[in-house]
């Protein structure tokens, strides 16, 4: 193993997990044959269990950064997502017991994300004053204009669309919103958003179906508001 | 109708994908995620420990009836404990019978 992947191989672990987990692959051969530095996702995922947070702590090293990207795809504000990033942590390690190393612990851990994501959306759902969040002028004189000017996004347009997306499918139903987040926004094929969410394909697709179909007649709504020709 | 709007949604999904979402987590995320869970206190749900005890209690369980089994079959190695047993349609046999008997009782 060369420095790189030394220095790369301490950055993802805390200092201590070596130790708890198994200090004699940490070290290796005299020769430096044979050393491999980095614990497996199975047994970083043993010890943790046993209590070993510094074993956890490398985990999170590892996978933070997407589980940080979904939250931050469902959590709203920045201190919205930190919250549900947290939650989401706390819930991967409370279901540690539940994971086989059968499939990859990545695969896992998204699973408990998204559960936890539509958990997050429901609850807010339910307890939210039920208020229509109208664009701004800008934001509807932008629509307006480059949804009929069938132009490329440049880098304002690309802003301006994530942010009506965001106001669009923050008024739809969660199943919805989390269904064409994962397949349009993420771009995850049917079978992995199955798997994902613990529906069927069939599922996904029924409730993609429906989904696009309310996102349309929300669109239109907001479009139809400011008449004009050729829309 | 329907189509043009569905394209128009298409283009937004399109342009909206084109941002990407940061993944760096905050500065110490880690150190406060550690510092809640030893806070709370969080005990990893016994999900194994469970599924251990259930495969546990399965195999005693299936220990327990071969015993039984083996027992049964020492005292009566010949099964005529479970000759002498009545079949099915004695039983239903019987219980005609009996009605009939009834019936001739009531109405002789």
């Amino acid at each position: 193993m060369g420095p790189t992947a030394q220095s790369h191989s301490a950055r993802l672990l805390p200092t201590g997990a070596h130790a708890s987990i198994d200090l004699a692959r940490a070290v290796g051969t005299a020769d430096g044959k044979g050393a491999n530095l980095e614990p497996t996702d199975g047994e970083l995922v043993q010890a943790a269990r046993n209590g070993d947070l510094t074993a956890f702590e490398a985990l999170m090293h590892r996978h933070g950064g997407r589980v940080f990207a979904m939250a931050r795809r469902y959590g709203g504000s920045e201190s919205d997502a930190e919250d549900l990033a947290q939650e989401i942590w706390i819930k991967a390690y409370q279901k540690l017991s539940g994971y086989r190393a059968a499939a990859p612990f990545e695969h896992w851990l998204m699973r408990v994300a998204v559960r936890t994501c539509y958990d997050q959306l429901r609850a807010r759902r339910r307890n939210r004053e039920l208020n229509f969040t109208d664009l701004s002028p800008e934001e509807q004189d932008w629509l307006r204009t480059w949804v009929t000017s069938n132009a490329e996004p440049g880098f304002r347009d690309v802003g301006m669309a994530a942010e009506v997306v965001h106001r669009l499918l923050d008024q739809m139903k969660p199943a919805d919103r989390l269904v064409l987040s994962l397949l349009e926004l993420e771009d995850r094929p049917v079978k992995e958003v199955a798997a994902l969410t613990g529906w069927s394909v069939a599922t996904v697709k029924v409730r993609a179906f429906r989904a696009r179909g309310r996102m349309r007649r929300l669109l239109a709504r907001w479009l139809e508001r400011f008449p004009r020709e050729g829309l | 109708m329907s189509r043009k709007w569905e394209s128009h949604r298409q283009a937004l999904m399109r342009a909206a994908r084109k941002r990407g979402v940061s993944e760096q987590p905050p500065d110490g995320f880690e150190h406060r995620v550690l510092t809640r869970l030893r806070q709370l206190d969080v005990p990893v749900a016994p999900v194994w420990t469970w599924w251990d005890g259930l495969m546990r209690g399965a195999w005693v369980s299936l220990g327990l009836s071969l015993v039984v089994a083996g027992v049964v079959w020492i005292g009566d190695p010949n099964g005529t404990m479970l000759l002498h047993e009545p079949d099915l349609e004695s039983v239903l046999l019987a219980g005609l019978e009996e009605a009939e008997l009834y019936a001739s009782e009531w109405h002789p």
